[in-house]
Order: C-alpha cells, then sequence, then structure tokens
C-alpha cells in the first residue's frame, strides 16, 4: 500500500482524515454481526437446533441453562444491540438509502440443513398431475434458466424458503404459472412449492423425503384473465 | 499522539498512479454489465423492473416509504424499459471510462432505487459493488485505461499524472470488513468442530446452491470439512492484512512477526487463499456472479507499480505498460 505522502498538507487533507476516521467508525459499526435476535427468528427450526446444540456446549463446561433461558437471553441482548446499532447508524441512514450502499455480510453465517427446494408441478389435461421443475435442476428451456438467474434465485430462496414466505413469494409463483400457460395450452393448473429438504451429514442416518410446503395453485383462467402478478 | 495524528492524515493524503483503480474499475464493470445485461436474452426485464400491475414482481404498496423514482413517475412497461436501459448504459460507459463519473453516479443512483423497487432480488454482493462503485467514483479511476483518458490524453494510460491513493485503502479495508465480518458471523454450530465443521457440506446440499451430485459430495466430505475450516480461519485473519500492508511500509524496524511477515510475503499468501477459494466456491456452487466480482476488486491490493509490473510479463501487456 506504500505510496508518497504529499509534505503539503493543507486543511482539505485534515478534513478528509476526519471525515474517513468518522466513515469507518460507521461502517465498522455497521458489518460487525451483533446478535441481533428477534422473536420470529426462533420459530426457525435451524435456531432452534442451534439453541439445543449450545444448550449441550454451555452444559460440558458447567453452564446449566434451558433452551427456554438461552432464548430469553437471546433476545435481551439482541433488542440492546439492535437500539444501538440503530442509534450509530441512523445520521447515515439517508444516504444509504439512496446510495444503496452499506455493510452486513453473513456470506453462509447459517448453512441451512432445512432447506426450500423449488417445485414446479403442472396438471395437464388428460394427463394428470407432471413436474415441470425442480431445483437445482439445470436441463430446459427459457423458463429453467430463468428460474437459476442469481436474482431470481433471490426472490424463492430469500422470500419464499422462510417459515411465513413474503408476499412476493404469490407473485413469484403468479409469474411461472404465466410463463407456462403461455407455453403450453394444454396446462390447466399450476403449482409452486417450496418443499422441506432436510439435509443430513454422512452417516447421520437416512434423509427423510421432501415434504411439501408452500404451495401455491395457478388456474388459467384467473392467470390470463389479467396482466398482473397480484391475484 | 501528535505524531499518530499526523501520520493518519498523511496515510489518506498519499497519492500514486491511476492503474491499480482503473483495473478494478474495469473489471467490475465488466461483471455487472455481463450480469445486468443477461436480463435482456433472459427476458426478465419486465419481471425485474416492472411493477405488479404489469407483470413485474414488485409492488410498490408493500413499502413503508416508495423509492423516489416512482414519486416523480407513474410505472408503467416502459419506465421499466427505460429503468434497465439506464442501468445497463450507464454501466456499460462506466466499464469503458466515458464520463466515468457522472456515469458511476448514475449507475449507483439507479442501481440503489432498484434495489429499494425489488429487494429480494438484490444480494450482498450487490451491496459491496455499490460500495466499490462508489469509492470507484469519488477515486481517479478514470484516469487510465478509460475513454476519457484516451480522449484527453491520447494514452489509454492517461498523462502520468497521480492521483489520490486513499479510496484504493478503503477498497482494501472494504474487503477486509467483508471477510472478518462473515468470519465473526460464522456461529452456526455447523462451522464448528461441534458441528463437524459440515458447514460447506449443507451449503452444498442446498438446492437453491448445489452444482454437484450428492454422491460426489458423499465422497468428497472429509475435504468440505478441511475447506470449511480453512475458509473460517482465513476470514478470523483477514485483518492481519491490514498489518501485513503496515509492516511492509515499515519493513526497516525491526520486530521478529514484522521480518517474518514480509519474508513470507503475506500479503500474497492470503490472496492466493481468497482466490483459491473463490474460483473453488464457483465451481462447488451455484453463486452466481459473487466469486467474479470479489475477484474483480483484487487490483485493490496491488500497488500500481506491482500491476505494471505484472503487466510487463504479459506480451500484450509490455507495450501499454511502458
Amino acid at each position: 500500500m506504500s505510496a508518497e505522502p504529499d509534505r503539503r498538507r493543507g486543511p482539505w487533507a485534515y478534513l478528509r482524515a476526519g471525515l474517513i476516521a468518522l466513515v469507518l467508525l460507521a461502517q465498522w459499526a455497521d458489518a460487525m454481526p451483533l446478535p441481533e435476535l428477534k422473536k420470529r427468528d426462533l420459530d426457525n427450526p435451524i435456531a432452534q437446533d442451534e439453541l439445543k446444540r449450545w444448550q449441550g456446549v454451555l452444559a460440558s463446561v458447567g453452564v446449566e441453562l434451558t433452551t427456554e433461558e438461552l432464548a430469553e437471553g437471546g433476545l435481551e441482548v439482541g433488542a440492546a444491540m439492535r437500539k444501538g446499532r440503530r442509534a450509530v447508524l441512523a445520521p447515515w441512514a439517508p444516504f444509504r438509502r439512496i446510495t444503496g450502499t452499506g455493510q452486513g455480510w453473513g456470506l453462509f453465517a447459517y448453512p441451512d440443513p432445512y432447506a426450500g427446494r423449488l417445485v414446479v408441478a403442472e396438471r395437464v389435461q388428460d394427463a394428470g398431475w407432471e413436474t415441470f421443475y425442480t431445483a437445482p435442476q439445470t436441463e430446459g428451456g427459457l423458463l429453467t434458466q430463468q428460474l437459476r438467474y442469481r436474482r431470481i434465485r433471490g426472490i424463492w430462496d430469500d422470500a419464499g424458503d422462510r417459515v411465513r414466505p413474503r408476499e412476493v413469494y404469490d407473485r413469484f409463483a403468479t409469474w411461472i404459472a404465466r410463463r407456462r400457460f403461455e407455453e403450453r395450452a394444454d396446462i390447466e393448473l399450476v403449482e409452486v412449492r417450496l418443499d422441506l429438504h432436510r439435509v443430513r451429514r454422512p452417516g447421520m442416518g437416512e434423509e427423510p423425503l421432501d415434504k411439501r410446503r408452500h404451495a401455491r395453485v395457478r388456474r388459467r383462467s384467473e392467470v390470463m384473465a389479467t396482466t398482473s402478478t397480484d391475484l | 499522539m501528535r505524531r499518530l495524528l499526523l501520520g493518519w492524515v498523511d496515510l489518506w493524503d498519499r497519492r500514486e498512479a491511476p492503474l491499480s483503480l482503473a483495473l478494478c474499475r474495469v473489471l467490475l464493470g465488466l461483471v455487472v454489465v455481463f450480469d445486468i445485461g443477461l436480463m435482456a436474452p433472459l427476458d426478465l426485464v419486465q419481471v425485474m423492473f416492472g411493477t405488479a400491475e404489469f407483470g413485474g414482481l414488485a409492488r410498490l404498496e408493500d413499502y413503508r416509504k416508495v423509492p423516489e423514482l416512482y414519486e416523480l413517475v407513474e410505472p408503467s412497461e416502459g419506465l421499466a424499459t427505460a429503468f434497465f436501459g439506464v442501468l445497463l448504459g450507464s454501466a456499460v460507459l462506466f466499464t469503458v471510462g466515458l464520463a466515468t463519473r457522472l456515469s458511476g453516479l448514475v449507475l449507483l443512483l439507479a442501481w440503489a432505487q432498484w434495489a429499494l423497487l425489488l429487494p429480494w432480488a438484490d444480494r450482498g454482493i450487490d451491496m459491496l459493488m455499490r460500495n466499490a462503485v462508489l469509492l470507484l467514483v469519488l477515486s481517479g479511476s478514470g484516469r487510465a485505461l478509460s475513454l476519457d483518458a484516451r480522449l484527453r490524453t491520447g494514452s489509454w494510460l492517461g498523462d502520468g499524472r497521480s492521483v489520490t491513493a486513499w479510496p484504493r485503502y478503503l477498497l482494501v479495508v472494504q474487503l477486509v470488513i467483508v471477510y472478518f465480518a462473515a468470519g465473526v458471523s460464522k456461529v452456526a454450530s455447523s462451522w464448528l468442530p461441534v458441528g463437524d465443521w459440515s458447514a460447506l457440506y449443507i451449503a452444498m446440499r442446498d438446492p437453491a446452491f448445489r452444482k454437484l451430485e450428492v454422491e460426489t459430495l458423499h465422497l468428497v466430505y472429509p475435504l468440505t470439512q478441511l475447506g470449511t475450516a480453512v475458509s473460517w480461519a482465513w476470514e478470523w485473519t483477514s485483518p492481519l492484512l491490514l498489518l501485513a500492508f503496515w509492516y511492509r511500509c515499515t519493513r526497516t524496524r525491526g520486530g521478529r512477526l514484522r521480518a517474518w511477515m514480509n519474508r513470507t510475503s503475506f500479503v500474497r499468501l492470503f490472496l492466493l487463499v481468497g482466490a483459491t477459494f473463490h474460483v473453488g466456491t464457483h465451481f462447488a456452487l451455484q453463486l452466481g456472479i459473487f466469486p467474479f466480482a470479489m475477484l474483480a476488486l483484487y487490483p485493490a491490493f496491488f500497488h500500481p507499480d506491482e500491476v505494471r509490473r505484472a503487466a510487463r510479463r504479459v506480451p500484450w501487456g509490455r507495450r501499454s505498460a511502458a
């Protein structure tokens, strides 16, 4: 990183150094992964698994806590952390919004052993139900490529793969259904699901079959009657 | 204390050739152009930029505060197409370095509006790239490897005048923040011995990211455990990069750690592990542009003189780096 400093320090050099110090402080405060646990986070099966596992770890070093006590403590610390961080970052909020900048880096912080698997099935005239797509399927036409595009994957993996999917997941289901209805005239119904796919480590026993979850069924007559994805 | 403060002021007052920053701009720009441009052949423009009534996935009623663009303009199919056009156009101009600062600013603001419109499609890597674009806009990254430089000076490398070095330093700090925060946030037991170092295996089995067959993943499970432990430790040690840079600047001073870090080229070793990690995850996981966007910022770790020396080693670089 070596480079020559300009020895004629002007007022701007001091001001810039001060501003950079402030920016760095705010960025570190934003980036630090503080345990900002919320009550709804505990609904997640991974959180329940983690509580049990950490209860065991603590017990092994002589700290006896129930999972409820552990969760309660986590929620209290989480609320305090959230409040503190919000106070530090409040002056930057308008700038962060308008530039879409910030810090918040998880990068697989919690690999999900209760993953969601996108499945698209369709009921075809005189043929019954057929599966059109099962993640992470690669073979297929344009719609398969669209479903694999990272931003579309973000919609179903982020907004859909949760205890209660967000509203955008419903519109996503309508969009997929429309694409299929446009591609094939003999499809009557399209079902979009995020099946629960349980991942176990090798040697931890047989994995259970995927469990149907978050199914959204779209009817041709409803979808094709409008251009909207908001049914 | 006074010496320390003056040292801080001097650090951010340094100047250098714009080559490293320019290279970051070009590489990052190529990733952005590819990623955004891909939506046209995939026929995703209306879906991603349109609102629900026009077949898009976004719905303005979902937000407490509507994105500023939609306070000025009514949603329509035309707006979705124009929005996409502005985003892609500004990304192209920023990459080739034409009206670099202005095009970068337009790219940043339009991208941020899009993130507000459809936040579920905006990933962590998008925010990192916007952070980088902001720093590149504030820097002299358009003074080399750009049409601006070519038109103004007749040379792709510009007129040889130096630019402020602090945006490059902040890019380095940004990458260290990303890696370190990612390491610290990995508190799930699967990243630790208590969870059998199974994190990478679990991530690689997730249908949203899976690239390899399940049977293959079973076979290489011990390797994924090793990868989990190494990547976790590597991310935790990332702040040492800043120490290594400091030691490099003060190599004449004493100290065993300083001597060891300088002797072992700690920075290069760290970056080699990082590059291996990113390339490896590209082949093992469905991560989209993530590895490429991270690697696009790696030139920031190198002083422009190092970039120039490296360019001289490749036949096509000899002439331009001369």
